[in-house]
């Protein structure tokens, strides 16, 4: 949408931006629950096409448990590979969720109110692709719970120094704790469905889930009190459990793995990677289902904002990943991030991801640029495979050239290695379809506080 | 003559109308007040005088039991039950102890909280006297509840006028749809 | 093998209840050999169950033994030592030794005699044979390979005294027949050379690979190496090896002064050598055989004149002490030269002995002789003794001649291609399923014992020559003791002496006298006179496979899956050339090359080293099977088609890109160190003074020792010749599984030991080092604290233990593994074992499943061993008393393993020496093996 569809009344960078139009007087409630009672056109193909590629990454997991990981294109040195990259990046897109909701309530965006119940749901889609990919990557799958120190006669426990149980922990923890917020804001919506459902099943359904949510005011003392507490416990885990992935890396001697910078590095790509996806998906929607209004042009340049403000991050942190070897002069260091990468077999990737993510968000900085959906969309794009490519880089290239040069070797991937990507691809998009099908996805109650308050505002 | 306690409920078109029948209602020595809005409002909560909740003093003890149990049990694995020799790092290595501990109090936060949510407000549950009101629901409208013990039907009747004067839409009675007391539930003095 | 044309794959579709059946007859009865075995070592000692007992026997390739020791367990071999008291073996393997456990419960074995492809009995066999031959035998020519055995020529003479009509031939591949006719032309008879390179001072080898292959190479690379190591400090007295070479050979790799050189080069180079060497021994008087070396006409490349001169003058500075060495693929003239030249120095490096083979250099009882006569029809009966002319001696079309014959008979071990065109196959039994005896290459005899009853009625050679014979018991024992009694000189069967000689191995004098015969300069001078050296664009070399050899263990997946020294490439036959040779005919390596001379062609993807004689391309033999061996069927070309005689080494030919860019599958992808010298490999020249070792990190936390034994390595680069014997020993010891050509391009190999090999430059010359790498056991290993489940581990005495059972397979271990030594289960590899290849798997060592990590574990098996042994003896652990597989196979003594906590064990005090590093020493792993750096004793003036 572009900003000439900015009523005139609205003066620009405030956040009366925040609605426009209908938007600001009309009972929101009714207009926010349609697409919970009419399937639109487009949305039958789309379930089947997502849901087809879901059944290839079910075919593709179960030949992989029954053959084993030999059918990925992993080799001696090159252990993780894909499914380690898909890992960090599935991960990573999980962030934006949180980051939203969380933080931006803490720090009191009135922006973040429309958006929030999409990046929320985005983020526990995305952290079920990326908890696939731990346990399909061991070789002995079926073991998995071996990482937890369930109450065994033989009293052979976990070994906490490695970096894979804090996963274990900080995996979980996320999304347990995800999970809980984002359902906790939806009980009220839930509610409001409920009492407005046109049909008996439907309104029986939607009660269950309301859990008999009905607005008492000790109800909603109570509500917001655990929200605030919810929100407060979230917010740390955005840096915490992207700072425990980075130190499956970090905490090894790996060349171009063991570096300090890591974890903030890691939090800042994965909030990058995490705001690209909310603008992929939230985009279509907003056009699809004309959300212009609630979804306004204000919100596009709030989030693109942030998006610039992070890539600068990690574009520090690739500079700083480069003086320090530069600086410590350590041979392998210094091998590993110019010859290896800057130069050698993984020059394309090094470049690639220096371009997507670093250079191109820098556009950014055009207020046009941030306030025109397309531009946004191609960009978020751009960014997400360069977020991908990095992981594989920092992953594939540290991993295939370390330290003699007798095992250095290349990669290549298999054909599985593809199909389970996509295939995760497609479970992603088909929760979230079905989550914008039947889910209030932008908070309905939420909206209807910004609109009084902004109308107290204008009163005022 | 007395009649058995009387539950009411009275629909108001906006908050500002059911924030100034509040305290009437209360003057009219009406217990169990509560409201219903569609969106959380302070103003309201303020002239309920609703108290703090107190599950956030409970979620803390929870976290911290959780953090130490997992601190607990890393030490325990290592130093106590099967200690072994791991690449010659020293058994006490409490900084690799630090993620999972931290991990494991937010859990505790998070879990705990939303649980004793559920259980201050009687939650879940699929049925309720409220929902059997007439109207309830239907759009954004504010509800004002409350009971009258051993209240007159003349008194009732003056209060009821003096609501609609301030806008009450319809005042009707709710019925007890199952046994299960309602009156915990309500505001003052009832909050976990 | 997934994704491989596998070997056990296609084992286990392969008429899998033929062998089951064996195999349930293995589990019904142990089958120990009938009459008495002695075990090794100790008196014979009723088997207890799950006791293994050593045997002494040999084994014979290429008419050469080698002494061996066999481990069997419970009535079956499961491993495979050298004879230390044997003295082509002093207690060293080569690779095709280990394998002869895998090999004699191979799957495709011949189950039993054929008749025209028909299941046939020996029963029937020996209605037919003889048969209706007469008593003069005439018309029966028998094929052997070249054999040293001293049963054979006993039976073969008695045969000869029965039946006068009887022809004999010989023909293995790969004859040094070139030695046989110099020799004969300088001294007067076939001879076979006796080097002995410790006692020289200068040697100088014209493609004489005597460190790695030929006869008693085992015993020279023992020696060379140990003076070496012993005089590292002294620059002239330690050994100085200049070399010409064409190809590659570990030989090469180890010399201190190597030029590449194709033959025709190398000739002139040589006589370069010889005429300054002349001029300065034999200074005024100009003999014949000055003028026939001597001549300006021959004068080498300039380029390679300082070397010329630098070499001569050494060689005659050395005198007595100097030795030239050649190989056996040269040229005879160049044989002559050597001989002339080393008479001249008067070394005492050389002497001469009479060849253990039998009828050497014999033309008329060459394999030609014979094709003419079955050709012309002289010969009714044919009968081939375990070897393969049908493959090996394909220029003669030697089935066509076979079809003249009335009766054909083949004895081998597998139904190979000489096999197929026989009317009779008949299974012989296997080296470990024999008696009979052998010669070493001395000439010292050993008996050969089995370790086993012949699996599939197997009968040895000697058994089938004694159907000819009347009056002889034909049991394979009694014709064993008959050949032993021979030998003894007192008349009666002296039992005492056969049971020494069972226990250790080798029989005492028996060895031949070796002699310095005088050298028939006249003779020499005259045919060097005549010596036309013929130059081509492009000579191609044939030599034996250093895993395969000729052809005959080709059906071995674990050599097939060795890695070439050089090329690192295995599984596939390549041609290989020096990026110079690949530039000028527009060659990649892996693109498709068809090689043609005027006998043959074969089309092989081609490999490019560098190190290789511009103009030269080297193929090796032993591929291109087409027998029933369905591990080697089908894989490369049958390099013997590309010469026109047995005896030729090679040919002129042409070379010509056929196709695209096959990737091969290589151990190793890159050669060159990346400039991380310093930390990985060393060099130490002779006298001057060892770099200092990395000094010891400051760390947070010591790791305290809590046991009275600390197990450690010390590795010798300056001795290891890459000869990859350490390998295979490991494989066979610890049941390392093989991948298969593509599990190898993966990066998937499994070998828990490897043979880096890298090219390093001192002073711009480059030179070959090989470096062992396995598990280093590190005191503070990386891979353990990464691990979440507390799979690995340390033991008390040092070890990195790995426990499989607990292993999920997160492979973070590998991850932070800076030498990468770990391998990973990509897949269930023993899916395709049998009940019957499983018998050669040790029982001691787990078998590991899929997707659990596994690497070196020192031998673990054996160390525990040990220990309850001594506890059992309530004795401590005897010093030394412990020998990793690696260890105990290694010729070169270049691996030592040890209590390192014992400062007068052998490992302390090789790692104790100046020089010794532990690789990526600065990571602070604080390793607990220790690398001794690679020697190099270049000469002053050359450098």
């Amino acid at each position: 949408m572009s900003p000439a569809t900015v009523p005139a009344d609205v003066d620009e960078e405030s956040d009366q931006e925040l609605l426009t139009g209908r938007a600001r007087h009309e009972d929101l409630a009714e207009r926010l629950l349609e697409p919970l009672w009419s399937t639109p056109r487009w949305m039958k193909p789309a379930l089947i096409v997502t849901f087809a590629m879901t059944l290839m990454l079910v075919g593709a997991v179960l030949y992989t448990m029954v053959s084993g990981i030999g059918v990925w294109g992993n080799r001696i040195p090159v252990v993780w590979a894909f499914a380690i990259t898909n890992f960090v990046w599935w991960i990573g897109i999980g962030h934006a969720g949180t980051f939203i909701s969380a933080f931006l309530l803490l720090l009191e965006q009135k922006w973040r109110a429309s958006i929030n119940r999409f990046a929320e749901a985005m983020t526990i889609f995305a952290v079920m692709q990326a908890a696939l990919f731990p346990l399909l990557h061991l070789g002995r799958p079926w073991y998995f719970y071996w990482l937890v120190p369930y109450p065994s006669t033989m009293s052979i426990w976990p070994q906490f120094r490695s970096a894979l149980t804090w996963d274990v922990a900080a995996i979980s923890t996320y999304f347990t704790v995800s999970v809980l917020f984002w359902y906790l804001g939806l009980v009220p919506d839930f509610a409001v469905a409920r009492d407005r459902a046109p049909t008996k099943a439907r309104r029986l359904v939607y009660g269950v889930f309301a859990l008999g949510w009905r607005g008492s005011a000790s109800g909603w003392m109570r509500y917001r009190t655990v929200y605030a507490l919810l929100a407060g416990v979230a917010a740390p885990l955005v840096v915490s459990v992207h700072s425990i992935v980075s130190m499956d890396f970090a905490t090894a001697q790996l060349p171009g793995w063991h570096s300090e910078i890591f974890p903030p590095f890691f939090v800042a790509g994965a909030i990058l990677s995490g705001l690209a996806m909310v603008f992929l998906l939230m985009l279509p929607v907003r056009r699809l289902y004309r959300l212009e209004e609630v979804i306004t042009v204000r919100h596009l340049d709030m989030l693109a904002r942030f998006t610039l403000v992070t890539s600068c991050i990690v574009g520090y942190s690739y500079a700083a990943e480069a003086y320090n070897a530069a600086y410590g002069g350590d041979v392998f260091e210094m091998s590993q991030i110019f010859s290896t990468r800057a130069r050698g077999p993984f020059a394309w990737a090094f470049w690639g991801t220096i371009v997507c993510n670093v250079l191109a968000p820098q556009i950014l900085w055009l207020r046009r640029a941030r306030r025109s959906a397309p531009f946004l969309f191609a960009l978020s794009f751009a960014v997400q495979v360069g977020m991908w490519v990095e992981r594989f880089l920092i992953i594939v290239a540290s991993q295939s050239r370390d330290f003699l040069p007798s095992s250095f070797r290349t990669y290549t991937p298999s054909f599985i290695d593809g199909t389970i990507l996509v295939g995760t691809l497609g479970c992603f998009l088909f929760l979230m379809l079905l989550f914008i099908r039947y889910v209030p996805f932008i908070p309905i109650r939420e909206v209807q506080r910004l609109q009084r308050s902004l109308a107290e505002e204008r009163s005022a | 003559m007395t009649l058995p306690e009387a539950r009411w409920m009275a629909r108001f078109a906006t908050e500002r109308d059911l924030l100034d029948a509040i305290p009437i209602v209360r003057r009219a020595g009406a217990t169990d007040v509560d409201a219903a809005t569609p969106v959380e409002s302070d103003a309201v909560l303020d002239s309920l005088e609703i108290r703090r909740s107190r599950i956030p003093t409970a979620a803390f003890f929870a976290a911290v039991g959780l953090g130490v149990g997992a601190w607990w049990i890393e030490w325990w694995t290592r130093n106590e039950s099967f200690p072994s020799d791991v690449g010659a790092r020293p058994n006490v290595s409490s900084w690799a102890d630090l993620p999972i501990v931290f991990e494991s109090t937010v859990l505790g936060v998070a879990v705990s909280s939303f649980v004793l949510l559920l259980v201050a407000l009687r939650l879940p549950r699929l049925r309720h006297p409220w929902f059997a009101v007439a109207q309830f629901g239907a759009d954004d409208a504010c509800w004002l509840a409350w009971a009258e013990p051993h209240a007159s039907s003349s008194r009732h009747a003056d209060l009821a006028a003096e609501l609609a004067a301030l806008g009450a839409t319809t005042i009707l009675p709710v019925l007890p749809d199952d046994a299960e007391p309602d009156a915990v539930e309500n505001g003052a003095g009832s909050s976990l | 093998m997934p994704g491989d044309d596998g070997h056990a794959s296609s084992i286990s579709r392969r008429n899998w209840l033929a062998y089951s059946a064996a195999t349930a007859a293995l589990a019904a009865c142990q089958r120990a050999p009938r009459g008495k075995i002695i075990p090794y070592g100790r008196a014979p000692s009723s088997a207890r169950p799950g006791v293994p007992i050593e045997y002494a026997t040999a084994h014979e390739v290429d008419g050469r033994a080698v002494g061996l020791i066999v481990v069997a367990r419970d009535g079956r071999p499961i491993k495979v030592e050298g004879n230390p008291a044997h003295p082509s073996s002093v207690g060293a393997t080569r690779v095709f030794d280990q394998t002869l456990v895998t090999s004699l419960y191979d799957p495709d074995r011949a189950r039993g005699p054929t008749n025209h492809g028909q299941p046939a009995s020996w029963q029937t066999f020996e209605k037919a044979f003889p048969g209706d031959l007469d008593a003069r035998g005439e018309g029966l020519a028998i094929l052997l390979p070249r054999i040293s055995s001293p049963l054979v020529s006993m039976l073969l003479e008695r045969t000869k005294q029965a039946r006068s009509g009887v022809r004999v031939y010989f023909h293995s591949p790969l004859e040094p027949d070139n030695v046989w006719s110099a020799t004969k032309l300088a001294f007067g008879s076939a001879l076979d050379v006796l080097l002995h390179p410790a006692k020289a001072r200068v040697v100088l080898s014209l493609g004489g690979d005597f460190l790695a292959t030929g006869a008693g190479h085992l015993r020279h690379a023992r020696a060379w190496s140990a003076i070496r190591r012993e005089r590292a400090d002294d620059i002239d007295g330690m050994p100085r090896l200049y070399l010409v070479e064409s190809q590659k050979t570990p030989t090469g790799a180890a010399a201190d002064h190597r030029l590449a050189a194709s033959r025709a080069e190398m000739v002139a180079i040589a006589r370069a050598v010889a005429a300054a060497v002349m001029k300065s021994t034999a200074a005024g008087e100009r003999g014949g055989l000055e003028k026939a070396i001597v001549d300006p006409s021959w004068e080498g490349d300039t380029a390679h004149a300082p070397f010329v001169a630098a070499c001569a003058k050494d060689l005659v500075r050395a005198g007595t002490d100097a030795l030239v060495v050649v190989g056996d693929d040269a040229p005879v003239e160049l044989h002559v030269l050597a001989y002339v030249l080393n008479a001249r120095l008067g070394s005492t490096g050389q002497t001469f002995i009479r060849p253990p083979v039998l009828a050497p250099g014999d033309r008329s009882a060459s394999i030609e002789a014979l094709t003419d006569r079955l050709s012309s029809g002289e010969i009714e009966r044919l009968l081939v003794l375990d070897t393969n002319p049908v493959y090996s001696a394909r220029s003669l079309h030697f089935e066509r001649a076979m079809k003249n014959a009335r009766m054909s008979i083949c004895l081998g071990l597998y139904e190979n291609e000489t096999a197929r065109h026989c009317q009779w196959f008949l299974p012989i039994a296997h080296p470990l399923e024999s008696w009979g005896d052998t010669r070493a290459h001395d000439g010292s005899v050993s008996v050969i014992q089995p370790l086993i009853e012949p699996l599939y009625s197997g009968r040895t050679a000697a058994e089938v020559l004694a159907l000819l014979l009347t009056d002889v018991d034909r049991s394979p024992l009694a014709l064993a003791k008959a050949s032993f009694g021979e030998r003894q000189s007192k008349g009666s069967f002296d039992e005492e002496a056969w049971e020494t000689s069972l226990r250790t191995g080798v029989e005492a004098e028996t060895s031949f006298g070796t002699a310095r015969p005088e050298i028939r300069e006249a003779d020499c001078a005259e045919f060097l006179h005549e010596w036309q050296v013929q130059r081509s664009a492009l000579e191609i070399h044939l030599r034996a496979d250093p895993a395969v050899h000729d052809g005959r263990f080709s059906n071995e997946p674990r050599l097939l899956e060795l890695p070439d020294p050089f090329s690192r490439v295995a599984w596939i036959q390549c041609a290989t050339m020096s990026p110079g040779t690949a530039r000028a005919a527009g060659i990649i390596d892996g693109s498709l090359v068809r090689l043609k001379t005027e006998a043959g062609e074969v089309t092989l993807p081609a490999a490019i080293i560098s190190g290789f004689a511009n103009g030269v391309v080297s193929v090796t033999l032993g591929w291109g099977r087409d027998g029933s061996e369905l591990a080697a069927r089908g894989r490369g070309a049958n390099a013997h088609s590309l010469v026109s005689s047995c005896r030729e080494w090679g040919a002129p030919g042409e070379i010509a890109v056929v196709g695209g860019g096959v990737p091969l599958p290589r151990s190793q992808e890159t050669d060159s160190l990346e400039g991380r010298e310093e930390t990985i490999v060393r060099l130490r020249r002779a006298g001057t003074q060892a770099p200092p070792d990395e000094p010891r990190r400051l760390t947070l936390f010591d790791a305290e020792s809590r046991s009275v034994h600390a197990w450690g390595m010390t590795i010798d680069l300056g001795a290891c010749t890459g000869c990859n014997v350490c390998v295979v020993a490991c494989q066979v010891e610890n049941n390392v599984p093989v991948v298969g050509a593509r599990g190898v391009q993966q990066g998937r190999i499994m070998h828990w030991l490897r043979i880096d090999r890298y090219v390093v430059s001192d002073e711009g010359a480059p030179i070959d080092v090989f470096m062992p790498m396995l598990c280093q056991h590190c005191e503070r290993a990386p891979c353990e604290y990464v691990c979440p489940v507390k799979a690995t581990v340390h033991s008390d005495d040092g070890l990195n233990e790995m426990v499989y059972n607990r292993c999920v397979g997160t492979r973070f271990c590998s991850n932070n593994c800076p030498y990468k030594v770990r391998r990973f289960n990509w897949f269930d590899y023993h899916e395709h074992d049998t009940d019957l290849t499983a018998l050669a798997e040790n029982p001691e060592v787990t078998v590991r499943a899929r997707g659990v990590m596994e690497k070196c574990t020192f031998c673990v098996q054996r160390i525990r061993t040990a220990e309850h042994t001594a506890t059992v003896e309530d004795r401590p652990l005897a010093r030394d008393e412990v020998v990793s597989a690696c260890a105990a196979a290694c010729p070169t003594e270049a691996i030592v393993f040890g209590d390192i906590a014992d400062p007068l064990a052998r490992v302390s005090k090789a790692r104790s020496t100046a020089g010794s590093y532990s690789v990526l020493g600065e990571l602070g792993t604080e390793p607990r093996v220790r690398y001794l750096p690679r020697r190099r004793n270049p000469n002053p003036e050359l450098t």
